[in-house]
């Protein structure tokens, strides 16, 4: 086996010492705000109270969490480097507080929040160069650190449908053809021709004991914003996985029942959004499309 | 129209809503003569079923008049009476064909969301939380009713709604419980809850032949009705009694009933404030969304080897779920919301022939109007409630 270091090449080196010296730096600070957090509050100058104390420690918590999850992703800890960029968001927004109504000593205050901001855009710099290089997936050892958090999404959805193989291949053509699918084959078919791998597969198999038809459909693709942007993703609403179950119950609905099933909380039918965002389940106003 | 809609934990109200239209071409809508409040609306009143909205119109127990069909409903026209079945059910898919109505696999259009929470989603029932589809309930003047051509009941005698309505849900609900129950030749079966649908599992148990049906709660009234309409022989208070397991041990030779139906659910009380505070504590900051104490009962007083039916509704996780009690005894567990369609013609002929007349649960009638003190009277059991039916 190769050492680790040879698949990055010299830039990569670099970037990966510069990763693990911000997980030092996380430990460091975040035992220091946990086991002195008084010290800390004066040499920052701010004043000493147990809300102070209490802050100082939560985020001393964190920033041994951080210090963790950098050294278990290393040598390429995309996630845990945008979290720490979060982190010092937030630290930041708590030191302008600590301006307003805690401020013990100016300058001391100021040079922290200057340290501070220097520190984010370390930790923006490290980010970005790690993203990149997942993105461009340059070469890793085999064996060594986790499976790369932006790699190719799988995606694996099955529905079975009470009709024979003959009736539901020729009706999925119709179905995909009127528009019945929310774009994941088109799109993942468009990604296949770019540098991307985006796949979608399709299979029909006949059902054991004449249940009929088992309709599989699967997507592998590449999240564009990596394993973050994909989190965001999901959070909005936009998860690949639930589009293709989706789309095989709406299919199904339209074979069996001859119709895409709707209910007043959800007039166009089957399309998993968060509760949040449907209408009350009462008759539509009048007017309204039937 | 006017509608009950939810407006917030204890809180409904009557307020007016659009009236209901045709979204599909299998369709109907009926206007409501009769619709009823059932114990498990009590869930989604207090809280503890998800994805409830301020504005959804609760109610999935009703009947009434076909005012408009779609052109694919067949087998319905203007002026049917009917009594329309809780889960709404295709008719199409696998478990349809199977009987399964109540788990339909096209019926939920919030399938996505409901097999997050159980693994696989089941069918859309009215007025019953966006995770079972957010269909308007029909505690209202009118509802629509998808696959109308598969679920709704035509009733052509004249038999009072009083007598069909609860054709709907509980009377099918307790029937179930008690045919899980595999009542053979001098069975003993015991029934937790005498709420309607314990009522109606008592009553069923007899038909199905049961030897003696032993009827647990802690209200006396409803204990006296389970005795008197019901046709329970034995009675346990468990206030008067609380350790219910071993009564029913002492009742039965030391064997325990041969089969126990839950016809309490997630929000059960205890005798002993220190176990009830326990659970509720629990439910309350959300850690369990059950208190399953007449379900623990149920399976530690059944006799090995027994059958414990669950038509008590409960929706998410239990604690302290005696599973080694379970399989080391061999016993059974059968449950299900009910599969109405399934049941409703068979049990209509029951009422037809008199061996049953569901409308002795019936212990409050109002107007639509009064909804809100029908929830309030029926949560506290005030006044002796058993039922509350609802005339738009």
């Amino acid at each position: 086996m190769s050492n680790p270091s040879e698949s990055f090449g010299p830039s990569g080196r670099r970037d990966a010492r510069i990763a693990e010296g911000l997980g030092w730096f996380s430990l460091g600070l975040g035992a220091a705000q946990l086991l002195a957090p008084g010290a800390l509050n004066r040499l920052a100058g701010i004043r000493d109270d147990a809300a102070a104390r209490l802050a100082q420690r939560f985020v001393g918590v964190r920033e041994v969490g951080a210090f963790a999850a950098i050294m278990a992703d290393r040598p390429r800890p995309v996630l845990p480097l945008w979290s720490r960029v979060g982190g010092d968001l937030l630290d930041l927004a708590l030191l302008a507080r600590a301006w307003d109504r805690k401020r013990e000593s100016a300058p001391r205050l100021a040079l922290t929040i200057a340290n501070i901001a220097g520190v984010t855009g370390l930790d923006i710099y490290a980010a970005i160069r790690h993203t990149e290089a997942e993105r461009r997936r340059e070469p890793r050892a085999e064996g060594e650190g986790k499976a790369p958090g932006g790699g190719p999404v799988q995606v694996k959805a099955a529905v079975t449908i009470r009709k024979s193989r003959e009736e539901v291949e020729p009706a999925w053509r119709t179905f995909e053809a009127d528009g019945g699918l929310s774009g994941w084959r088109s799109d993942a078919a468009e990604a296949g021709k770019g540098d991307g791998d985006g796949v979608a597969h399709l299979r029909f198999v006949e059902a054991p004991a004449g249940q009929g038809t088992e309709v599989h459909a699967g997507l592998s693709y590449e999240p564009t914003a990596g394993k973050v942007g994909e989190l965001l993703a999901k959070a909005l609403g936009d998860d690949p996985a639930q589009k293709v179950k989706d789309d095989l119950r709406r299919f199904k609905q339209v074979v069996e029942t001859g119709q895409v099933v709707r209910s007043e909380a959800k007039p166009d039918g089957t399309r998993t959004t968060t509760p949040l965002k449907e209408r009350p389940a009462q008759p539509l106003p009048a007017g309204s499309r039937s | 129209m006017k509608a009950t809609v939810y407006s917030g934990r204890n809180t409904v109200e009557v307020a007016d809503v659009p009236d209901p239209k045709i979204l599909n071409s299998r369709d109907a809508i009926v206007r409501i003569t009769s619709s009823a409040i059932c114990g498990s609306d009590l869930h989604l009143y207090d809280g503890y079923i998800p994805t409830v909205k301020k504005g959804d119109i609760f109610g999935h127990e009703f009947m009434g008049e076909v005012t408009d069909v779609g052109p694919e409903v067949q087998n319905l026209k203007r002026g049917d009476r009917v009594v329309v079945p809780f889960p709404i059910a295709c008719g199409n898919c696998n478990a349809c064909a199977n009987g399964l109505f109540s788990v339909c696999e096209s019926s939920n259009p919030n399938a996505g969301m409901a097999e997050k929470m159980w693994g696989h989603p089941i069918a859309g029932v009215y007025g019953y939380s966006h995770l079972l589809g957010g269909y308007p309930g029909g505690q209202a003047e009118a509802a629509r009713v998808p696959f109308a051509d598969v679920g709704p009941l035509k009733i052509e005698s004249d038999l009072p709604d009083e007598e069909v309505l609860f054709l709907s849900d509980i009377l099918p609900t307790g029937y179930m419980g008690a045919e899980m129950a595999n009542i053979q030749p001098g069975d003993v079966i015991a029934v937790w809850g005498a709420g309607p649908v314990g009522q109606f599992a008592v009553a069923s148990a007899k038909m199905l032949g049961a030897e003696r049906v032993i009827v647990i709660d802690r209200f006396d009234y409803r204990l006296q009705m389970a005795l008197e309409k019901a046709g329970a022989d034995e009675v346990i208070d468990y206030e008067d009694q609380p350790d219910v397991v071993e009564d029913l041990k002492e009742r039965t030779g030391g064997r325990g009933p041969d089969a126990c139906i839950d016809a309490v659910g997630m929000e059960a009380h205890h005798a002993h404030g220190a176990v009830y505070a326990y659970d509720r504590a629990k439910q309350a900051a959300r850690m369990e969304t059950e208190r399953p104490y007449a379900l623990r009962e149920a399976i530690l007083a059944c006799r090995s080897g027994g059958v414990v039916s669950v038509i008590g509704v409960y929706g998410g996780f239990a604690d302290k779920f005696p599973i080694g009690a379970v399989m080391n005894r061999s016993l059974t567990i059968r449950s299900g919301q009910c599969h109405v369609q399934k049941y409703m013609r068979p049990l209509l002929e029951r009422i037809e022939a008199g061996d049953i007349d569901p409308s002795f649960v019936i212990t409050h009638k109002m107007g639509l109007d009064e909804v809100s003190n029908g929830y309030e009277t029926f949560k506290h059991k005030h006044d002796g409630c058993v039922k509350v039916v609802l005339k738009p």
